[in-house]
């Protein structure tokens, strides 16, 4: 590997370890990943433990298959999970130029690429490490409560929504190298969360988009999607974060400037 | 050698450095002095490459023979001072057998080798200070650029750092400070600048002699005593001291002149204009 994309990402490493991000993220989606299969199992007990119900009233709950159970852990991790990733990305380059610690690195030789790649490379690891043992818990759990996954239907819904993660940390990356630390959180969990939003309520006039991978992860499996659809949100989302990134390597060069020394 | 013709950095309407030109000789090194806000860290920050020059030219070595120690250094807190040094003498070019030699040797030079292995996010402004010109030194730089290294230090930590650059031998240095007592000590250059602009520039000895040369001095007991005197000659009263040009008299002559007034005077000798005389001079 080129020389100063690794010392660079032994740096990120080395941060993600030091400030324990390595064991609170996975255990975050950990959490996520285990909350929808135990309580919607539960949640009878939960209702009749809680109280209030009038005397009489019968309580049904459809029985959910274990992909449906995935699909709501995908949901899950839509909501509190993706946030925290947004606003962990959106600070990577931001922060550090507004400390000023990169300015001692920007006088060296090191090509842009580097930089953006090193920041990259660590997130999606530790966010991919995130999700797949949250994944995992949530399986599980399903397995225990609901029937089996197969290996290769949890194979398909955790690389669909790894392209989904591609696609998140890309763009919040690009949004880290082109504004203050401030403007790019916001404007990151703008368009991200709000993408999220809007395809939850308007998502039925379309079926090709990156928003559309999370629901997809699971659909494939559930032959609820047309696969057609699936390829072209792949390729639209891959696409979509190559330009991110070149667009974050230019952004980058010209932002040189605001890094306070 | 380091040449700049016509830098130029307009932020908005407000002109930070305008026109500075000069030239760094090989292996010297070069006081950058001015009050605050008078473009010092401007001009070496557009040296660095860090800020982009609205207009001028530098003919400067590549950035990996270019050494930076800005003001108030940040790090990477938390990493610790050999790690740090790790990564940036490798993204400087060096192997990592290069690397590890070349850290320790900083981390002596600058006294460091107790806390090496400690957090940066513990370190004292002086401690932080030093990794400040480790890091700039590791790669061994032909040019060194330093804003203000000591102004952050105790007298004792202020000592050492001016050692070791006193102590620099093949490296061109170019240094911004307000602390002119230490650039004194080990300055070859001086380019005084103010609004941006460069108001002076030389060796320390030609400027110095366009500042009043060497001078003699000689310092009464009375502002009064020392009027009458200068009434004698052509001269220049400052309070109680009274200077004569040392190219016009000898000491020789100036003690047969002040022997009648020996029980008024407090002392007498030669005097150079300081560093000092000069900044408060070049600023009217």
């Amino acid at each position: 590997m080129n020389q100063p994309v690794w010392l660079l990402m032994q740096k990120e490493y080395r941060e993600i370890w030091r400030s324990y991000r390595l064991i609170w993220l996975p255990l975050v989606f950990i959490l996520l990943g285990i909350m929808d299969p135990l309580t919607t199992y539960y949640m009878k007990d939960i209702l009749q433990a809680v109280g209030n119900i009038p005397e009489g009233m019968a309580l049904t709950f459809p029985k959910l298959s274990p992909l449906e159970v995935l699909s709501a852990t995908i949901s899950q991790f839509q909501t509190i999970g993706i946030v925290i990733v947004i606003v962990l990305t959106a600070m990577m380059i931001s922060k550090e130029r507004e400390q000023g610690a990169v300015a001692l690195l920007y006088i060296r030789p090191i090509p842009v690429a580097s930089f953006i790649w090193s920041k990259l490379c660590s997130m999606l690891t530790l966010v991919l490490i995130s999700v797949c043992v949250g994944m995992l818990a949530s399986t599980y759990y399903i397995t225990l409560l609901y029937g089996a996954i197969t290996i290769r239907e949890l194979s398909i819904a955790f690389s669909l929504y790894s392209i989904w993660l591609l696609f998140v940390i890309s763009f919040a990356l690009l949004c880290s190298a082109w504004c203050k630390n401030a403007l790019s959180i916001a404007l990151s969990v703008l368009v991200l969360y709000g993408g999220i939003i809007v395809d939850a309520i308007l998502g039925q006039y379309w079926t090709i988009s990156p928003w559309k991978l999370p629901h997809y992860a699971v659909g494939v499996s559930m032959h609820s999607v047309e696969l057609q659809d699936v390829w072209l949100s792949i390729i639209s989302s891959v696409m979509s974060s190559v330009i991110f990134i070149v667009v974050a390597m230019i952004a980058m060069k010209h932002k040189k400037d605001t890094v306070t020394i | 050698m380091i040449k700049v013709e016509n830098l130029t950095k307009h932020y908005g309407h407000h002109i930070a450095v305008q026109n500075v030109s000069f030239t760094l000789e090989k292996n010297t090194k070069t006081a950058l002095i001015g009050p605050n806000g008078a473009g010092k860290t401007t001009i070496l920050s557009m040296l660095t490459q860090l800020t982009t020059a609205t207009s001028g030219r530098c003919w400067l070595p590549p950035p990996k023979e270019i050494g930076f120690l800005p003001q108030y250094p940040k790090f990477y807190s938390w990493l610790n001072a050999e790690e740090y040094l790790m990564m940036v003498a490798q993204l400087s070019g060096l192997t990592k057998k290069q690397a590890i030699l070349a850290s320790a040797k900083v981390i002596e030079v600058v006294d460091l080798i107790k806390d090496s292995k400690r957090k940066i996010e513990g370190y004292s402004g002086g401690m932080k200070q030093r990794l400040g010109i480790a890091q700039a030194l590791i790669h061994q730089p032909t040019l060194l650029l330093l804003d203000e290294p000591v102004s952050a230090l105790d007298p004792i930590g202020r000592r050492d750092v001016m050692n070791i650059i006193h102590n620099l031998q093949d490296t061109t240095v170019l240094y911004a400070t307000h602390i002119l007592h230490d650039a004194e000590q080990v300055t070859d250059n001086v380019l005084f600048i103010q609004d941006g602009q460069i108001k002076e520039q030389g060796s320390l000895q030609e400027v110095k002699q366009k500042y009043g040369g060497k001078q003699l001095e000689v310092v009464f007991y009375t502002v009064q005593d020392a009027m009458q005197f200068a009434a004698q000659m052509p001269s220049k009263v400052e309070g109680e001291r009274v200077l004569l040009s040392a190219t016009r008299y000898t000491m020789h002559q100036l003690l047969a002149i002040a022997a009648p007034h020996s029980e008024k005077i407090k002392r007498l000798g030669w005097k150079e204009p300081s560093l000092e005389d000069i900044f408060l001079e070049v600023g009217k």
